[in-house]
Order: C-alpha cells, then sequence, then structure tokens
C-alpha cells in the first residue's frame, strides 16, 4: 500500500470516528446526561493508550505489532483525542487555574506531536539531501577529526610559505568554528547565511594569498565546507532525538494532572 | 624519477589448494583412475593435468568418524577416494546438533520479553562451557584444517541408513560445479585418504576430458535435471517421458567465474562499459533463439542496446527463464524476430539451453492459448519474472543498475532503508541489540542510492560464498527457512566467512564471560573469537526486530528476488 493509500484510509476511519464521538456526544446531551463526563472518560483513556506507545517502543523484542503500526494508531488516536479534547471544553478556553494548566499541557503535548510529526518527516529528507550519512554518536569524533586536519593545514602552509596569513585567519575566525559543533539554530531553519559568511571571510582574504598558499586555502575552505556539513547533521538530528525530550515528559505531567482532575471532578460532581 | 617495481604478473597457481602436494604424490595421483585414463596431450602445456593436480587438489588423512561434507553445505570442492571407504547418509540424514549446527528453536513470548532483565550487562557474554561439547559430535585440528567427527560411528551406523563408497569413487562433483548444496552428509569410517579437487580443476577437467563431462552430465541429468525442469512453469503440465526427451537434448553452460566475490567491488567502482566487458555475453541481442535459456544457478543481467550502452532492463537468477518471448514468436509468426535483450553472466551463471526445436515440438503446443499468452507478453517462463513488464517500468533504471552492479540482487533479506523517511533513531539498531548479547548485529551504515541505503546487515544470499570453506560447518543454512545462521557453539574464529562475505557483513567479536572479562584461549592467552553477524532474528518471536522496530516504515528486509515486491516497496 502507498503511503498516500494508508493517509487516506487511515483519514477516513478518523473522521469516521471523530463523527460517532461527536453524534454520542449530542445524544448524551440532549438525554440531559453530564456529556463532560463521557468526553472526559474518553480523553483518559484515549491518552492512556498514546501513552502505551512509548512502552510498545521499548518491547521490540516481543510480537505486539510493529512499531509502524502502532505510531499510525498514535498519530490518528491523538487527532481523535485533539477533537474529544476540544468536546469536553465545549470548545473554549478552561477556567479555574487547575483546568488552565491541564489545557495548556494537552495543548503542548499534542502541539509537541504535531511538530515531532513534522519534524520527522521534514528534517528526515533535508538530511538526505546534504552531506554524507552520519552516525549522530560519532559527530563529535569527526569534529575532533576536522580540527586536527585544519590545523595540520595552516601549520603546513605556514612552514612551506613562511606566511602567517592563514594561520592568522584560523585564529581569528576559524579556531573557535571548528572548537565544535557551532550554529545549531541557523542550520534547524537551513539557514546558510553562516557558511556563506564563512566561505566570504576566506575569499576575502585569498586577496593576500600567493598560489601555494591558495592551494592550502582551497583545502581550508572544504574542511569549511565539510564541518558545516557535519554541524548541520548535527542539529537536525539533535532536533529529531530532543523533542521527544519535550513531548514525553509533558504526557506524564498531564497525566498526573488529569487524575487530580479526575478525583475533582467527581468530588464536585453532585453525585453523577 | 624513482625505480619502478616490477614483478611477475599473478598467477592463478601461485595459491596451490594443497601447498603441501609434492612431486611424488602428484605421480602416485597420476596413475589413479579417472586421471590414468585421461590423456595429457588434451591439456595445454600451460595448464597441464600434472599441472592441474598439483595446484587444484589436496590429498587429506581423515580418522574414523570425521565428517567430510554435510547434507546442506555449500561446496566448491569434490572428492575422490585415494584409500578407506566412505559412509553416505541416507534421508532422513544426520540431526542438525551431530553437524555442528544449531538447534533452532523459538523463545516464547516470557522468554524474548525477559531478555529485558535476563540480558547481560556486557556485549557479546557467552557461557563458555557450552564450548565442550555433548551433542554427539566434537572438534579436531586447529585453525588452520579442522574437522567435525562423530564420537559414536557405531550407533550412528546403527541408527541411519548408510551407503558406503571405496577406492576410486568420487563425489560431491555436481555440488561443486554448480555450486549448489550438498544433498548428503558423508564420513570416514575408519582411516581413509582422499584427493580434494577445486571447482577450478574440475571445470578445466570436464572442459578437456570429454568422459569425464559426460560422467558429470549424467550424473546431472540423473540426479537434478529432471526436477529443476519440472520446476520450471511452463513444463509443469508435461509427462515424465516428455520430461525425459527434454532432458536428454538440454545442453549445459557455465559462464564467468566462480570467485567473483573477490572482484565484484573493483569493478563496480569502474566505469559501466568496463564492468560489462568483463561479464560473458551468454546471448547478444540480435541473436537468433536458438535454445530457451534456463538459469540453473547465479545470476544474469538482462539488457538493451541504448546507442552506445547497454540498459539493465532486470536481473534473473535461478529457475528464470530468457529468450521464450522470441520463440514463441517465431513459432507463431512467419516472420523470425531475433534476440531483442542480450543476457550477461554476472558472476558466474549456469545455464540449461533446451533447443528451440525441442521447445517448438513438445512444449509450446501443449500450452493453452492464454498461458502462450501470457508468457508472450513477459517472455519470462517462470513465476518470479511474470510480473516483470510492471517491474520494468516500475523501478528506477539507476536503482536497477546500483543492485546490479553492487550484487545486492545476491540477497534474501536485503536490508533497505529510505533515507527520506528514516529519522535516524537507532530504533533498529537498539532492537537487534536487545535480542542479542547486547550488540547489534549490524550497522546502520553502507552504500547509498538516490534516497535509499542498503545497510551492512547480512543478506542471507542466494549464493552463499560465507559459507564456502567454513571447516566445522558452523556457519550454515537453517534448515526453517534457509537464513545463513552461525552455530556459536562450534564457530572456530577462524574469519574465513568473514574473509569471504563479499559485503563484508560478518564480524569477528571477542567474546566475553559474565562478569564482562574476555574469555582467553588457555594456549596462547588471546580473546577467542568469534563470527557474528545478523541471522534474522531466528530466535525471537515475530522475524526481524530491526524492522519491526522502525516506527516510520523506513526499513525494510527485502528479497531481491522478488522483483514485484521491491518495485512496490519502492513505488510506496
Amino acid at each position: 500500500m502507498t503511503f498516500a493509500k494508508r493517509r487516506w484510509r487511515n483519514l477516513s476511519i478518523t473522521i469516521v470516528v471523530m463523527a460517532i464521538v461527536l453524534f454520542v456526544h449530542r445524544a448524551y446531551d440532549i438525554s440531559l446526561h453530564q456529556e463532560k463526563f463521557l468526553t472526559g472518560w474518553l480523553l483518559l483513556a484515549g491518552v492512556l493508550m498514546l501513552t502505551l506507545y512509548n512502552s510498545r517502543k521499548k518491547l521490540t523484542m516481543v510480537p505486539l505489532g510493529s512499531n509502524a503500526t502502532w505510531l499510525q494508531f498514535h498519530i490518528y488516536l491523538g487527532l481523535i483525542t485533539v477533537a474529544i479534547f476540544g468536546m469536553h471544553i465545549s470548545w473554549h478556553l478552561p477556567n479555574g487555574w487547575l483546568e488552565g494548566i491541564l489545557g495548556l499541557l494537552f495543548a503542548l503535548v499534542a502541539g509537541s506531536g504535531l511538530v515531532g510529526l513534522y519534524l520527522s518527516r521534514r528534517f528526515s529528507r533535508l538530511l538526505t539531501r546534504r552531506g554524507e550519512e552520519v552516525i549522530f554518536e560519532r559527530i563529535p569524533q569527526f569534529v575532533v577529526q576536522l580540527r586536527e586536519e585544519a590545523e595540520a593545514v595552516v601549520l603546513a602552509a605556514a612552514a612551506e610559505t613562511g606566511s602567517s596569513t592563514l594561520a592568522d585567519h584560523y585564529s581569528r575566525q576559524l579556531a573557535d568554528y571548528f572548537a565544535g559543533p557551532r550554529n545549531y539554530f541557523s542550520h534547524v531553519i537551513s539557514s546558510s547565511r553562516t557558511l556563506f559568511s564563512q566561505l566570504n571571510e576566506i575569499a576575502n582574504m585569498e586577496r593576500y594569498l600567493n598560489d601555494k598558499e591558495r592551494e592550502y586555502s582551497a583545502q581550508l575552505r572544504d574542511l569549511v565546507e565539510k564541518k558545516d556539513e557535519l554541524d548541520y547533521h548535527r542539529a537536525l538530528q539533535l532536533t529529531l532525538k530532543s523533542w521527544l525530550f519535550v513531548h514525553v515528559p509533558l504526557t506524564y505531567g498531564m497525566l498526573l494532572l488529569a487524575l487530580v482532575h479526575l478525583v475533582l471532578a467527581y468530588a464536585f460532581s453532585g453525585g453523577v | 624519477m624513482a625505480d619502478t617495481v616490477t614483478i611477475q604478473r599473478p598467477q592463478r597457481w601461485d595459491s596451490p589448494f594443497g601447498p603441501d602436494m609434492s612431486e611424488a604424490d602428484v605421480q602416485r595421483v597420476m596413475l589413479l583412475e579417472p586421471f590414468a585414463s585421461m590423456d595429457p596431450e588434451r591439456f595445454p602445456s600451460t595448464l597441464g593435468l600434472d599441472g592441474i593436480i598439483s595446484n587444484d587438489t589436496r590429498l587429506t588423512n581423515y580418522n574414523n568418524g570425521d565428517i567430510i561434507v554435510r547434507a546442506g553445505d555449500y561446496g566448491n570442492s569434490a572428492f575422490l577416494i585415494v584409500s578407506g571407504k566412505v559412509r553416505v547418509v541416507l534421508p532422513p540424514g544426520l540431526p542438525e546438533e551431530m553437524l555442528g549446527r544449531a538447534a533452532q528453536r523459538r523463545k516464547g513470548f516470557v522468554e524474548a520479553l525477559s531478555q529485558l532483565w535476563r540480558n547481560p550487562k556486557y556485549p557479546e557474554v557467552r557461557d563458555a562451557s557450552r564450548y565442550s561439547g555433548g551433542t554427539g559430535m566434537g572438534t579436531r585440528g586447529n585453525q588452520d584444517q579442522t574437522y567435525i567427527f562423530l564420537q559414536d560411528v557405531p550407533s550412528v551406523l546403527d541408527e541411519h541408513r548408510t551407503a558406503v563408497l571405496g577406492p576410486g569413487e568420487m563425489f560431491g562433483e555436481i555440488a561443486a560445479l554448480g555450486r549448489t548444496q550438498r544433498t548428503a552428509t558423508i564420513f570416514a569410517e575408519g582411516p581413509a585418504v582422499l584427493l580434494e579437487i577445486r571447482w577450478q580443476g574440475l571445470r578445466d577437467i570436464r572442459r578437456r576430458v570429454d568422459e569425464f563431462r559426460q560422467h558429470v552430465d549424467r550424473l546431472y541429468r540423473e540426479r537434478s535435471l529432471a526436477s529443476h525442469l519440472q520446476a520450471t512453469p511452463m513444463f509443469a503440465h508435461l509427462s515424465d517421458d516428455v520430461i525425459e526427451k527434454i532432458a536428454n537434448e538440454t545442453l549445459f553452460e557455465t559462464y564467468g567465474d566462480f570467485d567473483w566475490h573477490t572482484s565484484y567491488k573493483r569493478l563496480a567502482d569502474g566505469r559501466h562499459a568496463e564492468r560489462l566487458s568483463k561479464e560473458p555475453v551468454i546471448v547478444a541481442e540480435g541473436d537468433y533463439p536458438d535454445g530457451l535459456l534456463l538459469v540453473r544457478s547465479g545470476f544474469g543481467r538482462v539488457s538493451r542496446a541504448v546507442n552506445n550502452g547497454h540498459r539493465t532492463l532486470r536481473y534473473i537468477g535461478r529457475g528464470s527463464a530468457f529468450g521464450l518471448e522470441e520463440i514463441i514468436h517465431n513459432w507463431r509468426n512467419e516472420d523470425s524476430r531475433p534476440l531483442q535483450t542480450s543476457l550477461r553472466a554476472l558472476g558466474y551463471t549456469d545455464i540449461l539451453r533446451v533447443p528451440t526445436k525441442i521447445i517448438e515440438e513438445l512444449v509450446l503446443p501443449t500450452l493453452p492459448q492464454q498461458t502462450l499468452d501470457a508468457f508472450a507478453q513477459t517472455g519470462a517462463g517462470d513465476v518470479q519474472t511474470r510480473n516483470a513488464i510492471d517491474v520494468k517500468t516500475a523501478i528506477d533504471p539507476g536503482m536497477l543498475e546500483f543492485l546490479v552492479e553492487y550484487r545486492y540482487i545476491n540477497g534474501t533479506a536485503t536490508m533497505m532503508i529510505d533515507l527520506d523517511r528514516c529519522v535516524r533513531c537507532d530504533e533498529c539498531v537498539t532492537a537487534c541489540s536487545k535480542g542479542h548479547n547486547n550488540n547489534p548485529r549490524f550497522n546502520r551504515h553502507g552504500r547509498r542510492y538516490d534516497h535509499y541505503m542498503v545497510a551492512n546487515a547480512c543478506m542471507h544470499c542466494q549464493d552463499p560464498v560465507c559459507m564456502i570453506g567454513c571447516p566445522t560447518g558452523a556457519i550454515h543454512r537453517s534448515s526453517g527457512g534457509g537464513q545463513v545462521v552461525i552455530n556459536d557453539d562450534t564457530c572456530i574464529g577462524c574469519a574465513t566467512c568473514a574473509n569471504s562475505c563479499p559485503y563484508d557483513n560478518i564480524r569477528m567479536v571477542e567474546v566475553r564471560d559474565d562478569n564482562g572479562a574476555f574469555i582467553l584461549d588457555e594456549a596462547t592467552n588471546s580473546a577467542i573469537v568469534k563470527a557474528s553477524k545478523c541471522d534474522l532474528c531466528l530466535d525471537q518471536p515475530g522475524g526481524p526486530a530491526c524492522q519491526r522496530a522502525c516506527p516510520h516504515d523506513a526499513l525494510r528486509r527485502v528479497d531481491m528476488g522478488d522483483m514485484p515486491s521491491l518495485a512496490e516497496w519502492l513505488a510506496r
């Protein structure tokens, strides 16, 4: 099945489920039941099921369906819970500090999930199209390697040509750049401004170089570009890994508050 | 200018099969049949019979119970019994454990789950007591020459049906020449001396000695050809008599080089035209279709000329047919259509050529119109490529060339990663690690084409060259699904498999005890190493953990022989 077909199938099922929930919600309302208890319990069940996905990811050794199937379920159930949440709060901003925080947490969890989904689809493509494939954990090692290569180039240039122009430029402009990962935010927004600026500086410096020095300068330029690609991969991979550190803890925080909200709702329900 | 270093161009016999073969040994072998009755004049001076015996054979002494070949192994040599006798184990054969293979057992749900807390803290932890045997077999020898032996030959003879082979008898020629699996286990009964002949020598003898060629061909005709023909869809409906007639007219042909895995990497990085020039042409576009070609083993590249180049249209493997479209056309019409595409050997290819006349007389008139139309449309008389007409348009030509050039077509479970979907989360690596002693059995790294990567994971090849030469048979095909697996208990760490794997997908790992200390060889004090690779989670419930763990449907274990499924996956 193509992704497009799967998307349409899952979206259709989601819309049908949403319509059923909406219908039942209206029926509850019309029959003078407290529909907030219905949507509240549905919401809690939905969030608990969504939370199970994180546990499932850790149990890869047992046959409980593929993670990909679970993720699809997670995404579309997530959309359904957003709709249920809307019904639960009657499409108004919650009042009261507890409900306010709970609503905010829900919005942050749902929002971070959607952002994560977007990043997963967008950044994976961007990573594929730029530079060599590199394993995240090995990036620091490659940075060190590039730094050593860059230092070797400027030292060799100084030794062979007797000129300190390249070495001066390196210590002034590039030493910090090669010292570690740089320009995180520029890379996340796919801006090439910093690389352009670095290359521009090198081009300006080349006015004062002789032919031999230019050869070294070309090597340095290659290393600058390689480092930029490495920083780019690090920035995007780091973002892909770290958005979950927002999504998952917020989920557990929201669940705790939801339990408090549940107890309070029943405590002040007037015997429903 | 620095002095140029010159050496003699490396020759085939620079590394003899048996370095210990003395002149006396060669003379002794020359007096044995079938060599004694071979006419040395049929061999060129540069490739004499004595040279073949000296360089392509070796004499080996076996003790009582030593296993010479195991059923299911891939061999590249045949054996001639010089003295003593050997026993052929008849079906159903010996138990897997007795052959030095792991008993296949899948973990239950709870046992699989318990890996979460029962996995050792350190990677590659082994229970050293498992290496002391106790399965009815043992090993003897050293790193260079190791044999598995049956510990209780009399009880094996009591409990299993066997046949005796004596001096002068030969076995293993079919498996060696066709690189197919050994069909029976053979062990020495009492001391025996055997002459082992590697396939290169066998091939040269077969080429020059008619009697030997007829002998091998007769064996193949008797033992395997009929079943191969019957397994071909277009012959499936024919009676045994007709199959026999076809078998009698079928010609055997071999193209290319068995040792393709040693040269393909160098060629893969060269120019396309250069690579093609190294691939022997089996039939060329424009030739008259004088026979239906059936691929017996190996792979072939089907290509069409495009101006000054050749474009790959598809690859075909064992069980595929070539040339049927043109044969059907010529049979149905007055005009004669030549072959529309070329077929080249990829590595090596064994071909069965059924003459067109036989097809026209015995096969085509018996096929229903509808079947005939289907075969005429696809040009392939086999199930595998029956959907080829769709595949041709579905798989990007560049991808096809990539898969063929790097021989990924050999894989039955090639790990392909769609990098446009992969978020580099390494869930696949973590899942693999959890099921395998805290050490993943693959690297999420490998060659790329477009947004696809073929990761460094064992592909469970159709032609598993890694299995050739394993002295203990530790690397073998599982009896269940045919996956290539390693029995850790009998692996002696010789690295033959790792060195043979053309894709660098087998690693040698140093094993540890429960405390994390390396297990050492008591003689040399060096760490014990074992071969390690993907086993496709054979012992885990639910199949390959890597594929199941991927949240974004980015990773797939692909059977390259199933082109329609591959095309469907690529076109998602």
